[in-house]
């Protein structure tokens, strides 16, 4: 290996650590109720029962936690679809699979799974939904000669729409308590009371980041298209399913726990292609590290922009990815 | 001597059409194939098969004696590399992309490239004449670099059998002598077996100790031997349906051909006339 290699990836990876503090310091401080960064050290020692301390602890360490978790996952379930299909404008959102996981999860919360078999139902009915999507996305289109092709993209949204409306069809006609849980999930955020989902959230992107490094390598032979890796020796068909259930399985994660999060994997293993090149290796570290910065860093802009009021996550991430996705659409390389 | 490619009564259909029908050949270590045929005629699916990309309906492929479908997609890249009409241009740098070739050799749980690995790609950098480039993005070099970047790559597979899907496709001549060259003279150093499917014949002729025909009407091996043998006048005008003379190049003594335009014909009867 190189050493100027190991160097640059170092340092990328050093200044995505300290990004990354600093927005958690960031959000640790910033709130309806202001706290002094410099008070901190001082209320967790000795604050103990103080309204401050609960405050960072109870209510906005779990959300940085959180935040951090559904940022990284999205945003390597968006590297690893980029990379599968060779197109930098795939991500769980654009093709559905987010749609696809919030049905499934809306059918747990209406059919009460999870009074059966416990929270793990949200997480696995969004894990279903989604791989539903993505397998029929990519059956749909594996006729097509070319697989890259943004048909693939427009099947993609056509799911989430169906999907969403099918989400409406059963808010219509489901019973008012369930209506507001339903309502108050799919508006995403990052407000989850439950320590047990949270958690989950956590371990789940992190061994979903551990996993996913088993197929750097892969990743970077079907950077030349698929015949190609296959004359390297990857066994693509084997490679493309297992990738699209850990795909599956960061967005359903991230979906039953926070809602829809729109074009967080999207805008980040971008940005961090054009940084840290297309080398999966150090690509989908740094795009788990940049997306769980972003996703809290938009946690932060959402809560101060209307303040005392909150807007949802899902809302700045909207916005700004929208605008991004425009711009990425319209740059050459990307044909439609 | 063990031949060190093998195809046994191959066939091959897609959509109920037949693309290929028992073909067989081997090839001695060493030799430089070229399949020819008019388009259509199922050389790449060949290729396609050889590197198991595609299934064959029937038949079956030996390397060295071992049938392709007991190896691993890792086993079989140890012993053959495919070079493809063109390279993706992905925004990897040209070293980036030579040592993508060692990716059959990474053992479990290797993380990075050894240092055999990085002097190997040096290695048939150099060869190729690609060093300079190393740095430069794939997508920024011209389509003759890429091709010898391709070459290069498949070079540091350290195969045995070299399979070459019309390199010299998209090429000026330049670039298609170079590349030509390169192969013949890698043939001999490396004692490599060359499979190459060349659309240009007389690059064909040139170059090859043996061609493979194929007959794009039946999916059939036309005929198969020595430059001298499969390009006559009747066989290339059968197989192509292409009115054609045949010459000696005066310089290699090869068979050289020249295409018959009606306009030519035309001109012919008038002076005749």
């Amino acid at each position: 290996m190189k050493q100027n290699q190991i160097k640059h990836w170092s340092i990328i990876l050093i200044l995505l650590m300290i990004i990354l503090i600093f927005v958690s310091l960031l959000s640790l401080c910033v709130g309806s109720a202001g706290i002094k960064l410099t008070d901190i050290p001082h209320i967790l020692f000795y604050g103990q029962g103080s309204a401050d301390h609960s405050i960072l602890l109870g209510i906005r360490l779990p959300r940085i936690i959180l935040g951090l978790s559904i940022g990284g996952a999205l945003s390597l379930a968006g590297a690893l679809l980029q990379g599968v299909f060779k197109n930098p404008l795939v991500e769980p959102y654009t093709l559905g699979i987010s749609g696809g996981a919030s049905l499934g999860v809306c059918i747990n919360i209406l059919f009460k799974f999870y009074s059966e078999i416990g929270i793990i139902a949200y997480p696995l009915s969004g894990f279903l939904g989604a791989s539903l999507v993505i397998f029929l996305v990519y059956s749909l289109n594996n006729k097509a000669r070319d697989i890259q092709s943004n048909r693939m993209l427009l099947t993609g949204v056509m799911i989430s729409y169906v999907a969403s409306s099918l989400v409406m069809l059963l808010m219509a006609i489901s019973k008012s308590d369930d209506l507001q849980n339903i309502v108050l999930w799919i508006m995403g955020s990052l407000d989850e009371p439950n320590t047990i989902l949270i958690k989950m959230a956590l371990f789940g992107s992190l061994a979903g980041l551990v996993i996913s490094y088993f197929f750097c390598f892969d990743l970077n032979a079907m950077l030349l298209g698929e015949d190609e890796a296959a004359n390297l020796g990857v066994n693509t068909t084997r490679t493309k399913k297992y990738l699209f259930i850990l795909a599956s399985f960061l967005t359903g994660l991230s979906v039953s726990v926070a809602g829809i999060i729109m074009f967080a994997g999207l805008i980040v293993p971008h940005f961090m292609r054009m940084i840290a090149g297309p080398d999966h290796r150090i690509l989908l570290i740094s795009s788990f590290l940049a997306g769980a910065a972003f996703l809290v860093l938009c946690d932060v802009i959402a809560r101060v922009i209307i303040s005392p009021l909150e807007l949802p996550v899902g809302v700045i991430t909207g916005i700004i990815g929208g605008i991004i996705f425009i711009w990425a659409l319209s740059r050459k390389q990307v044909t439609l | 001597m063990n031949p060190t490619l093998t195809i046994e009564n191959l066939s091959f259909r897609y959509h109920k059409k037949t693309i290929l029908k028992d073909i067989s050949f081997s090839t001695d270590p060493g030799e430089f194939i070229s399949i020819i045929g008019p388009n259509g005629s199922g050389k790449t699916t060949l290729i396609k098969i050889i590197s198991k990309i595609s299934k064959p309906e029937k038949g079956n492929i030996y390397i060295k004696g071992k049938n392709i479908q007991t190896m691993s997609n890792k086993e079989l890249a140890r012993h053959i590399a495919v070079v493809m009409q063109s390279v993706e241009p992905v925004g990897m740098s040209v070293e980036e992309y030579v040592l993508l070739g060692r990716l059959p050799f990474f053992k479990k749980y290797q993380f990075f490239e050894t240092a055999k690995d990085i002097e190997l790609a040096h290695k048939y950098m150099k060869l190729t004449g690609i060093l300079k480039l190393k740095d430069a993005p794939i997508n920024k070099i011209s389509g003759g670099e890429r091709q010898l970047a391709a070459i290069a790559r498949a070079l540091t597979q350290e195969p045995m059998l070299l399979i070459l899907d019309e390199p010299t496709s998209h090429l000026d001549i330049t670039h298609q002598i170079q590349i030509l060259e390169l192969i013949s003279s890698l043939k001999k150093t490396l004692c490599l077996t060359v499979l190459i499917v060349l659309h240009d014949l007389n690059l064909a002729a040139e170059y090859s100790d043996r061609l493979v025909l194929l007959n794009g009407k039946n999916g059939t091996i036309y005929q198969t031997g020595t430059c001298e043998q499969v390009l006559s006048e009747e066989s290339i005008q059968e197989v192509y349906n292409t009115k054609i003379r045949i010459q000696k190049n005066p310089v290699s003594k090869r068979p050289c051909i020249f295409l018959v335009t009606q306009n030519a014909l035309n001109k012919k009867e008038n002076i005749i006339l």
